[in-house]
């Protein structure tokens, strides 16, 4: 294997180094789809460097005077010590007893070579293993010896080494650390590390305590990491079973006895085809003895064979004997996981089927895939064993997001009260009066907190939620009807909740609705404005009144494309003038009743940079108007006062965010500006597009500077349309290097926004498009690359549609962009590159797993596919003819 | 008075600083003399200066280079910014060859086996780090980096035999500060994953 020339592994490591731990993951899973070698590296050095530093490892030299235990310490360190690291740090909760004083001669039985033998601990099935002391370094080891004392014959000595060698080759804190083998006086022998613990095997068996499931689900995670560790080193354990998970005292299990180990492509001795290892948890290729199936799957059924034996108590396939067994294992499938009123989780039992497939291509692909399903199981994500339903989906919603959910939960019932109550209202005394103040009090505080807070973060366009907040919406909308109508409340306390009522109708696409709340709002404000005592908040609420009938326009204009000017985008596009219009004549009034009130000068500036974009559609669909020099002049306005803000706290994250958004403001006014002129005056075109980029850029920036904790889901959104758009018009400027540069930035922040909300169409579909972008891009210029980003777009897309099948605009762009990939190939004279991707994208299509009324969709796609292929066919026939 | 100024009153050019003149400008000679030199007075220094102090306290390998800088140098001699940087680069490597020079007497010790006598290990004064970096093969495997990429090795000497900051690291070696702490750190992760191999 050529080593990756080191100052490309130094730049990736450094460049992965400088960024947060989340962004680091996704920068090296990047990584690893360009070059497994490089991400090998990379990971390896950035592991290292984590060990250094939890070592102190180069930390400042002291010099000292030397004591005798110092010059010891010094002697133990030529000598093989490896468990400080092996531990993780934590040298204290890990087994390996670093005894001072020596064993009294009289309290060992035996001794080999440096060991002295304190007990036998265990028997395996080629040795006996003793808890031993070894002298020259000073501490207690296991001591595993061929058994008999003896050697059966040639080919165990080579088992026996190969297991040694093998094991010795790893150090991961979840594996037990190999240190040494030899030979004494004929007695073969290998130590490891003293583990003082139980093994998984306590939990196995009629009788004995069982483990909780998500307890059991958290440790194989965690054995499916080390074995993914192994697995990389080209070692297969082929022998694991919940014996050889032990635990140590902190509850970490570690992996013991790569008995069975076999380098991977090392053939020879076990040629025999011999069965071995427990076959209770052995695959059926292992079971048959076919040593050619043998690979990393056959672990990953031994490593669900332990995790059902875990949630179970018993072993997947158990027979009277040995040979039934083996029988069994090839034939039987295990007995039924799952029924009705188990206590074990439905997915935890998909999870072991998918393991226990008799067929190796039918289980998880790897350890790790296996680890990231547990871990989605872990966190409440979809599992990818299965499609869900929306129910399911909704409880794994709550799951993750238990505070809000049970918010939610309580605010029903109160709700549901409320409404009890509302119906036996009729005005008998103050008592009902305050009440019935109080009630509504809730309404708001329900309609503020939950429906309006949860819609704006990153659930926005969550399915589960979706139900769950038009069934609220319906109880709250009946009891404020009920109530405005009683004439029982104050007419400001009314408007307010009309207000947050239209919100939350326009958040769920019930516009109409909204604008008869709003207008209920505004109209009860404005009449109340002139004996209003605080006349500043009477008429910044007004202004946020507009604000939102402005925000339901700019749905209706903004969703239809920039390019798309039918007249009833237009219309909307004047009433989100008006609205904005007066939003800054009613902000303006309240900044001179309180000049120095720096919030209003804030609000003023948003709402003039929401005309100034107004302005821009403007400009777009009316060329003859005046809506650019407008829009120029409203957005100076805002950004002086955003840059004036941020000058008097240059750390305010509010601020910072303004003044990003400003500058991507900014940036739009000249993208638009520029579209004017890609014909008529290239370089004018090339100049105005080179500012925005220079203004988006700024915007960029500005947003990374945050802090950590001010980053919400928005700002992440925010942030990869600053790349993506910088991407596009690098495009256009022919920057192709520095496009593919952005869009991968685009691509790592969706991703992390999918990873937190794999329901979340919007997020899904920036990752396939930019995946899309990346694959054109470098396909044009014959890099190979471009294949794997095909694969993983066509992957997002159908995600999307196991997610959900109906998903008309996953499957639309699947086809669009597999076929225009095509296309582009077919120009570069690819057609059998052309048709592999078709083809791609037909059997992905025809993989997901989906019940046959949900197919129709999935099923169109895949004959327009087809139709493509087959033109293609022909095509690459007659061409074939021709030459 | 503090020990640094104390040593600081010298007027006339000293020993060091002719040498470090000479072989700046070429002298052959001149080198390995004052290796000889910085690898003594840094030598004495710690045995000197650990004498003094209680079992169990270590020092800074950065405040004794220093400290030998004065005493060799003297504070008001006007030393060429060049051959300032000489002097600390020199010592970046003696301070490495003190600590392997030790390390492995140590090693010769410990062959000996069980009958060596505190008396005759008076010598570690000057010891090795006191924590658990083993010198010997962090010297072989920085050999290695060497060949591997020559500017991390250096910034490893000066770093951590030296002592010194990474801004000083920085001046010495005419790089930017970012770049030796990015060399730094990849370096870091190289040799330990070397010296974790090796053990």
């Amino acid at each position: 294997m050529a080593e990756h020339p080191w100052d490309e592994v130094k730049e990736k490591f450094n460049a992965a180094l400088s960024l947060s731990l989340t962004e680091r993951e996704l920068y090296l899973k990047q990584l690893s789809t360009e070059s497994t070698q490089l991400h090998h590296e990379v990971a390896d050095l950035l592991a290292q460097h984590a060990g250094a530093n939890e070592n102190d490892f180069l930390a400042s030299l002291k010099i000292g005077k030397q004591t005798e235990a110092d010059l010891a310490e010094t002697i133990a360190q030529f000598l093989p010590t490896v468990d400080t690291k092996a531990t993780g740090g934590d040298a204290q909760s890990l087994m390996t007893l670093h005894t001072q004083a020596e064993i009294p001669a009289t309290s060992y039985i035996g001794e080999i070579g440096d060991y002295q033998l304190i007990e036998q601990i265990g028997r395996g099935g080629m040795g006996v293993v003793y808890k031993a002391y070894q002298k020259n370094v000073g501490r207690t080891v296991a001591l595993k010896v061929i058994a008999g004392g003896s050697l059966s014959s040639a080919e165990d000595i080579a088992r026996f080494r190969d297991e040694a060698s093998a094991a010795g080759r790893l150090n991961h804190p979840g594996i037990v650390q190999v240190y040494d083998a030899g030979e004494h006086e004929g007695n073969h022998y290998f130590s490891m590390a003293y583990i003082e613990g139980e093994n998984l095997a306590s939990y196995v068996g009629p009788g004995k305590p069982r483990l909780k499931p998500k307890e059991a689900a958290r440790l194989i995670e965690a054995v499916c990491r080390a074995v993914q560790y192994a697995h990389d080193h080209f070692v297969i354990h082929r022998d694991i079973k919940p014996a050889n998970i032990m635990l140590d005292k902190s509850g970490q299990p570690l992996l013991a006895d790569f008995g069975l180990a076999k380098l991977v492509g090392n053939e020879g001795y076990t040629q025999t085809g011999q069965t071995m290892g427990t076959p209770n948890y052995m695959p059926p290729e292992q079971a048959k003895g076919q040593l050619e199936l043998i690979s990393n799957r056959t672990d990953v059924y031994s490593l669900g064979g332990t995790l059902y034996a875990l949630l179970k108590g018993r072993p997947p396939i158990e027979a009277k004997n040995l040979l039934d067994t083996l029988k069994k294992v090839e034939s039987a499938a295990p007995e039924t996981l799952y029924f009705r009123g188990s206590q074990i989780p439905l997915d935890l039992w998909i999870i072991c089927e998918k393991c226990l497939a008799k067929k190796p291509d039918d289980r998880y692909q790897s350890a790790a895939a296996l680890a990231e399903d547990l871990q989605c199981f872990l966190k409440g994500f979809p599992i990818s064993a299965r499609a869900v339903s929306p129910w399911t989906r909704l409880m794994r919603w709550s799951q993750r997001n238990p505070l809000i959910a049970t918010l939610i939960g309580t605010i029903a019932a109160t709700l549901l009260i409320a409404t009890v109550v509302s119906i036996s209202f009729a005005v008998k005394s103050r008592a009902d009066q305050r009440l019935a103040e109080s009630n509504l009090a809730m309404i708001e505080k329900v309609l503020d907190e939950v429906l309006i807070s949860v819609s704006e973060g990153d659930l926005a366009n969550d399915p589960g939620t979706q139900k769950v907040r038009q069934r609220l919406l319906r109880i709250a909308q009946n009891y404020f009807e009920e109530l405005s109508n009683s004439h029982q409340v104050s007419p400001l306390r009314v408007a307010d909740a009309a207000y947050l009522l239209g919100r939350v109708q326009s958040s769920l696409g019930r516009d109409d609705d909204a604008h008869t709340s709003l207008k209920k709002a505004l109209n009860i404000q404005i009449n109340m404005l002139k004996d209003a005592e605080d006349q500043i908040g009477a008429l910044t609420q007004i202004a946020k009144t507009h604000k939102e009938f402005s925000r339901i326009a700019e749905k209706s204009w903004s969703n239809r494309g920039v390019f798309e000017s039918s007249d009833a985008a237009k219309q909307a596009l004047a009433d989100y003038l008006k609205h904005e219009k007066a939003c800054v004549q009613y902000r303006e009034l309240a900044l001179a009743l309180g000049p120095t009130n720096e919030e209003l000068h804030r609000l003023l500036a948003n709402s003039q940079m929401g005309l100034g974009l107004g302005h821009i559609q403007q400009g777009i669909w009316t060329p003859t108007s005046d809506g650019f020099s407008q829009a120029e002049s409203f957005l100076l306005q805002s950004q002086a006062t955003w840059d004036e803000l941020l000058a008097k706290t240059p750390n305010d994250p509010t601020r910072l965010k303004d003044s990003a958004r400003g500058h991507a403001a900014k940036a739009k006014l000249r993208e638009s500006q520029a579209a004017a002129f890609v014909e008529s005056n290239p370089e004018k075109y090339e100049e105005l597009l080179t500012e925005s980029l220079k203004l988006r850029t700024i915007a960029a920036k500005t947003l990374e500077e945050l802090p950590t904790d001010a980053v919400t889901p928005e700002i992440r959104l925010l942030q990869a349309n600053c790349f993506q758009v910088c991407a596009e018009s690098q495009v256009q400027l022919q920057q192709i290097d520095d496009a593919i540069a952005n869009y991968e930035q685009a691509l790592a922040v969706f991703r992390s926004l999918l990873m937190s909300s794999p329901l979340v169409d919007s997020y899904r579909l920036g990752v396939a498009q930019d995946q899309f972008m990346l694959s054109q891009l470098l396909l044009s210029k014959q890099d190979h690359y471009g294949y794997q980003f095909v694969t993983d777009f066509q992957h997002t897309l159908v995600d999307g549609l196991t997610i959900n099948p109906r998903d008309a605009v996953s499957a639309d762009l699947l086809l669009d962009y597999t076929k225009s990939i095509s296309v582009s190939l077919v120009e570069q004279g690819l057609f059998q590159e052309a048709l592999n991707q078709l083809e791609q994208a037909k059997n992905m299509l025809a993989d997901i797993p989906v019940i046959k009324s949900d197919k129709p969709l999935i099923d169109a796609v895949i004959e327009k596919l087809e139709v493509e292929a087959t033109k293609l066919r022909e095509q690459i026939n007659t061409e074939d003819r021709t030459t | 008075m503090t020990f640094l100024e104390s040593r600081a009153m010298s007027e006339t050019p000293s020993e060091v600083t002719m040498l470090l003149r000479r072989a700046q400008a070429g002298d052959a000679e001149a080198a390995p003399k004052l290796l000889d030199l910085v690898y003594q007075k840094l030598h004495q220094m710690a045995e000197q200066k650990l004498s003094h102090e209680q079992e169990g306290i270590s020092i800074q390998a950065t405040v004794l280079v220093h400290d030998a800088y004065l005493q060799l140098v003297g504070a008001n001699q006007a030393l060429d910014l060049s051959d300032r940087k000489h002097f600390y680069i020199l010592a970046a490597k003696v301070m490495r060859r003190i600590l392997i020079d030790r390390a492995r007497t140590r090693r010769a010790l410990k062959r000996g086996g069980p009958h060596w006598k505190r008396s005759t290990v008076a010598m570690d004064a000057v010891a090795g780090p006191t924590n658990q970096t083993d010198i010997l093969a962090l010297h072989e495997a920085l050999k290695q980096l060497a060949e591997l990429d020559s500017r991390q090795a250096e910034v490893v000497e000066m770093r951590y035999f030296g002592g010194y900051s990474v801004d000083e690291t920085a001046d010495l070696l005419n790089v930017s500060p970012s770049t030796v702490k990015q060399e730094f750190a990849a370096a870091k992760a190289w040799l330990y994953r070397e010296l974790s191999r090796s053990s």
